[in-house]
């Protein structure tokens, strides 16, 4: 965490600049999560907030399975969709809120890339995660 | 290919409530513990060796040529698609909302041809464009690899 780096206010506050990982024996990928049924149907359309949490819960399913907990994660990818609903500080305080129920502080580095749209219509946002188990 | 296997767990949460749209051989994860080699291809298009965009406004066919290209890179570090671990693919698509998931299966039914089965995991991400004239699609995977100096198991 560089004393001098500026920040992105909007961006959730338990977020790192970088990590380094010393000694890592264990890579863990968690693919795109999205908040969908078992058919790919889109749950909690237009929810935002429902969808940030039923995303996060999904993530944390996938790290549970590969015996990784919240604070191994080391970076979060976050795809998004402005809706109607929320101006861009709206939109990111309801996933900097929702996200700060699963993430330790100091948390994950993100990257938040804004699309004009996910794979089914209705999602607003997709997460995937890469953590590192250290040995 | 011979050698050790991978120190590789799929994961798939018997609680997950979600899964795609159409069946496919897609992973929500993966733990690896202790990789040799670590494989990242670059993005793949669907150009020719001139840069010239090949299948214009066709995805089936830009699908087919990026997933060809992901193989060569793949074939090159002695890997192949039950290697791969994980793997973006950056898509456009500018027609009607409604249409967006038969797109996005249209472009699947394409590449799950290449996957390996059980395969990576993924995340699908559709932008607003690509660096190249009429281009539809773009994927770059990472794959892992038992180390060379492993004995062969």
């Amino acid at each position: 965490m560089p004393a001098d780096q500026p920040r992105n206010s909007l961006m959730p506050q338990s977020l790192s600049q970088g990590w380094k990982v010393d000694d890592a024996r264990g890579l863990l990928f968690v693919g795109g999560q999205i908040s969908a049924d078992r058919e790919g149907v889109v749950v909690d359309p237009g929810n935002l907030q429902a969808q940030v949490h039923n995303v996060f819960t999904n993530i944390g399913r996938v790290l549970r399975d590969g015996n990784a907990t919240w604070s191994d994660v080391v970076r979060l990818d976050a795809y998004y969709m402005l809706d109607d609903d929320h101006d861009p500080v709206g939109y990111w305080d309801v996933v900097s809120a929702v996200s700060a129920e699963f993430l330790p502080d100091p948390g994950p580095v993100w990257t938040a890339v804004q699309v004009p749209g996910l794979a089914y219509p209705g999602l607003l946002i997709e997460i995937d995660a890469t953590a590192v188990v250290e040995g | 290919m011979s050698g050790p296997a991978v120190q590789k767990k799929r994961l798939m949460p018997a609680d997950m409530p979600w899964h795609w749209s159409m069946s496919v051989p897609t992973s929500q994860g993966w733990r690896i513990d202790d990789p040799g080699s670590l494989i990242f291809t670059g993005a793949q298009f669907s150009v020719d060796a001139s840069g010239k965009t090949l299948g214009r406004s066709d995805i089936e066919v830009q699908t087919d040529n990026v997933f060809t290209n992901i193989t060569r890179v793949l074939r090159e570090a002695g890997a192949d698609w039950s290697n791969v671990v994980k793997m973006n693919t950056y898509y456009v698509f500018d027609g009607p909302e409604n249409d967006a998931t038969e797109f996005w299966e249209k472009m699947t039914r394409v590449r799950v041809r290449f996957y390996a089965n059980p395969a990576h995991c993924g995340t699908g991400v559709r932008v607003s464009g690509l660096p190249g004239d009429g281009l539809l699609i773009s994927a770059a995977a990472i794959a892992v690899l038992p180390s060379q100096a492993s004995p062969q198991g």
